[in-house]
């Protein structure tokens, strides 16, 4: 089996554990391997979920040395049910663990997703109208689009916030499709990954319903406008990186992500929010 | 004759607190279908959020459910459920033009630089 060293992201910003998730994905190549860890002390959401459900995915083990954070967030197996959500919470009370949402679990799958979605709330301690609002959504979004778009048994989600820092990381996982996969078996359309998340971002569902493709966008003008944050989207071989003022689309040689990462930081909201002007 | 009985379903209970995915919606419909009643309250009591899919899915749901003479009717919908539901429907009837954000196609030394 593949050794993979995972690098050390070069700083705490969400680009360099995107860096970093590149590399070591692009080492893997899609196969099983054993990753080290032990040299990564910045161990972010992205990095993390991206990390837990390759593992999964693919078979592949792991070692860290002694690191009792990710027996706090349950990497790399997650959590798949209230009850075992309650159980861990209840240990690390501070720490949210990273929760595997399966397709077909309906209504269980909804109350295990408003259960993380009100640990994030209480974790982040903020009572100003409309920030439940603007924390929920584009939660709620990026599982929809896991369900109903990639085609995948499940997807992983998993959240951080770091008190010093005022700051939560969010990243939502799966091994679907993908987007560009998507186009294609949904409406014929043949485009490259890059392509296909501008079609995506522009509000083109992958759908024939015209009423949809509001969701990955809205999400994203939330995240970066009204919440003032930034986000990632990785799906094939290519990323887009979004901070409200730019939106970088870039092509990744040498990498494929089967299906999408989505990941996003918000500073601590420190006023109201009205995610209703970006809501469509 | 006409079945004029009217079922309430709550949806606190009968879904989650939170209703994010299209697909709980969507599957309120083959329950609604077997209550054979004429008038459905779906009950949004202490239903903290809906997204937008969601609020979608329900409103389709009605549409679905009107040309089948069963009459859908969102009760107990509160703050930011029915203002979600209200923002959803409206953009249905008049659909807000999408803004065309230029995205910037870069390398990949200059993403990670």
């Amino acid at each position: 089996m593949k050794r993979v060293v995972v690098l050390q992201p070069k700083n705490e910003s969400l680009l360099a554990s995107l860096e970093s998730v590149y590399k070591w994905i692009k080492e893997a190549q899609g196969e099983r391997a054993h990753f080290d860890l032990s040299g990564v002390t910045w161990k972010s959401p992205l990095l993390l979920a991206a990390l837990a459900s390759y593992i999964q995915n693919t078979g592949s083990s792991y070692e860290s040395g002694s690191d009792s954070y990710l027996d706090c967030v349950h990497f790399p197996k997650g959590v798949n049910s209230m009850s075992a959500f309650e159980e861990a919470v209840q240990r690390s009370k501070t720490y949210i663990p990273i929760s595997i949402l399966r397709s077909k679990n309906g209504s269980s799958r909804e109350q295990l997703e408003t259960l993380f979605i009100d640990m994030v709330k209480r974790i982040l301690a903020v009572q100003l109208p409309g920030v439940h609002d603007a924390i929920s959504y584009p939660i709620t979004e990026l599982i929809t689009n896991v369900l109903e778009h990639s085609g995948a048994e499940y997807g992983l989600i998993f959240a951080q916030y770091y008190q010093t820092k005022k700051y939560l990381d969010i990243c939502v996982v799966d091994t679907g499709r993908g987007l560009s996969a998507s186009y294609m078996q949904e409406k014929g359309l043949d485009f490259s990954d890059e392509d296909a998340i501008e079609e995506a971002m522009k509000g083109h569902s992958t759908k024939q319903d015209k009423e949809r493709g509001y969701g990955l966008r809205t999400s994203k003008n939330i995240v970066c406008k009204a919440l003032g944050g930034e986000f990632v989207f990785v799906s094939g071989s290519a990323v887009l990186v979004s901070d409200g003022q730019r939106e970088r689309l870039a092509s990744l040689p040498g990498f494929y992500w089967q299906g999408v990462i989505v990941a996003y930081r918000i500073p601590k909201p420190s006023g109201p929010i009205d995610i209703y002007q970006f809501v469509e | 004759m006409k079945n004029t009985n009217k079922r309430t379903i709550r949806l606190f209970t009968a879904i989650a607190p939170m209703i994010g995915s299209r697909d709980v919606v969507s599957a309120l419909r083959e329950s609604i279908r077997q209550m054979a009643a004429s008038t459905v309250d779906l009950d949004f009591a202490d239903i903290a959020f809906i997204s937008r899919s969601a609020a979608h899915e329900f409103l389709v749901l009605k549409d679905e459910l009107k040309k089948r003479n069963i009459d859908l009717q969102f009760i107990n919908a509160e703050n930011e459920v029915a203002e979600m539901l209200r923002v959803v429907a409206a953009n249905r009837t008049v659909p807000r033009a999408k803004d065309e954000p230029h995205f910037e196609r870069v390398s990949l030394d200059a993403l990670f630089a």
